[in-house]
């Protein structure tokens, strides 16, 4: 049985994922709408591609947070060794055409070898894709073309994953300040999230559960939010 | 052919919005923040502004009171279009009249028909007062 604590930040989470969800149905609503004024077949081809990136990324942020519930349901969560550069290399492939449309350079950046991590995998795919949604949509609320990085490093604490951008400053402060906000008020993570900024607080619970909450983090000057993973024993085959 | 500047943060929508509108006959100048909002006014001389509440940096009432504090913009008819209901919205009716806000229209309930009726409404008074 969930306290009371709990359910009170799933609810406020669910009140993010709700908020953020409208805006894909209303771009959808309106391709619909523009396909009544504008039957050319180009015009055509790009509503429908506008419909299948935001149905896309509606999905998979609801996709995220499902998932979040469902590990506090998990009495014991096993973890399990996962490669951490097969997930960012899926997860940048998933985010490319969005990231496209926004007008944003999706990089990624695995230079080095790192060997698993203990993870679950589908965990951290839905982690860094609700980031990745997060930081392509504020990114292109810039205005100018932005290139956005996902990356992996080796830290003292373990192997930090996350995604980075040349925004605005992002302090401790500040992230601790949005997640009080979350679900209440208008979010001040403005380079970083887009709206309610619900993909960066389903990206958080989901890594809270695998017991690495997101926090700041930096990568070649760039600005961002990573989750940091402690290495498996096992040892890397290749 | 009236000018309507348009800011609005969501690159997918705001395309959405300008190409509608362009195709209704207006020329469009989109923007995604409260501050180039305003220095294009300068340059873009509209006839109407439709914005956010929602954007980064300063919000659409702060650019509002921004754009209002121009003598040359106290007329200009202006539409918010915006992710956040009114009665959410935390700004009183009698603000948004003191503003002159022509219109506020809720993204989730309203039509792209209905965004260009507003505007052309507005348009249509704004010329009959001139």
């Amino acid at each position: 049985m969930q306290d009371s604590h709990t359910a009170h930040s799933n609810s406020l989470l669910f009140t993010t994922l709700a908020e953020q969800v409208k805006l894909p149905f209303v771009q959808i609503k309106h391709a619909a709408e523009l396909s009544q004024v504008s039957p050319g077949k180009n015009e055509l081809d790009q509503l429908f591609r506008t419909i299948s990136l935001t149905s896309e990324s509606a999905l998979k942020l609801i996709d995220g947070y499902l998932l979040s519930v469902q590990l506090q349901q998990e009495s014991s969560l096993q973890l399990e060794p996962v490669s951490l550069g097969s997930v960012m290399y899926d997860t940048a492939q998933a985010l490319e055409a969005y990231a496209q449309a926004h007008d944003c350079e999706l990089i990624l950046s695995i230079n080095g070898k790192y060997g698993p991590v203990m993870a679950r995998q589908d965990v951290m795919r839905a982690g860094l894709l609700s980031l990745g949604y997060s930081f392509i949509e504020a990114a292109s609320q810039q205005g100018i073309r932005t290139s956005l990085t996902l990356a992996v490093r080796r830290t003292a604490q373990g192997i930090s994953a996350g995604m980075f951008s040349n925004g605005e400053e992002l302090s401790h402060g500040l992230f601790k300040q949005a997640k009080l906000l979350k679900g209440r008020a208008r979010q001040p993570l403005g380079a970083f999230s887009a709206g309610s900024g619900a993909g960066i607080f389903v990206a958080d619970a989901l890594f809270s559960h695998i017991e690495s909450p997101m926090h700041v983090a930096r990568f070649n000057g760039l600005q961002g939010l990573a989750a940091t993973l402690l290495p498996s024993r096992q040892l890397s085959l290749i | 052919m009236s000018r309507i500047l348009l800011l609005e943060p969501n690159r997918m929508l705001a395309k959405q919005y300008q190409t509608y509108l362009e195709a209704q006959g207006y020329t469009v100048a989109w923007r995604t923040d409260a501050q180039t909002g305003v220095i294009t006014a300068d340059d873009f001389k509209p006839d109407l502004v439709i914005f956010e509440l929602l954007m980064a940096g300063h919000s659409g009432i702060e650019f509002l009171y921004e754009f209002r504090s121009y003598p040359d913009w106290l007329t200009v008819p202006v539409i918010i279009l915006s992710g956040i209901a009114q009665e959410a919205s935390g700004v009183p009716a009698s603000t948004l009249q003191e503003l002159g806000v022509g219109a506020y229209l809720y993204k989730s309930d309203s039509s792209l028909n209905q965004l260009g009726s507003t505007v052309q409404k507005l348009l249509t008074r704004t010329k009959a007062k001139k």
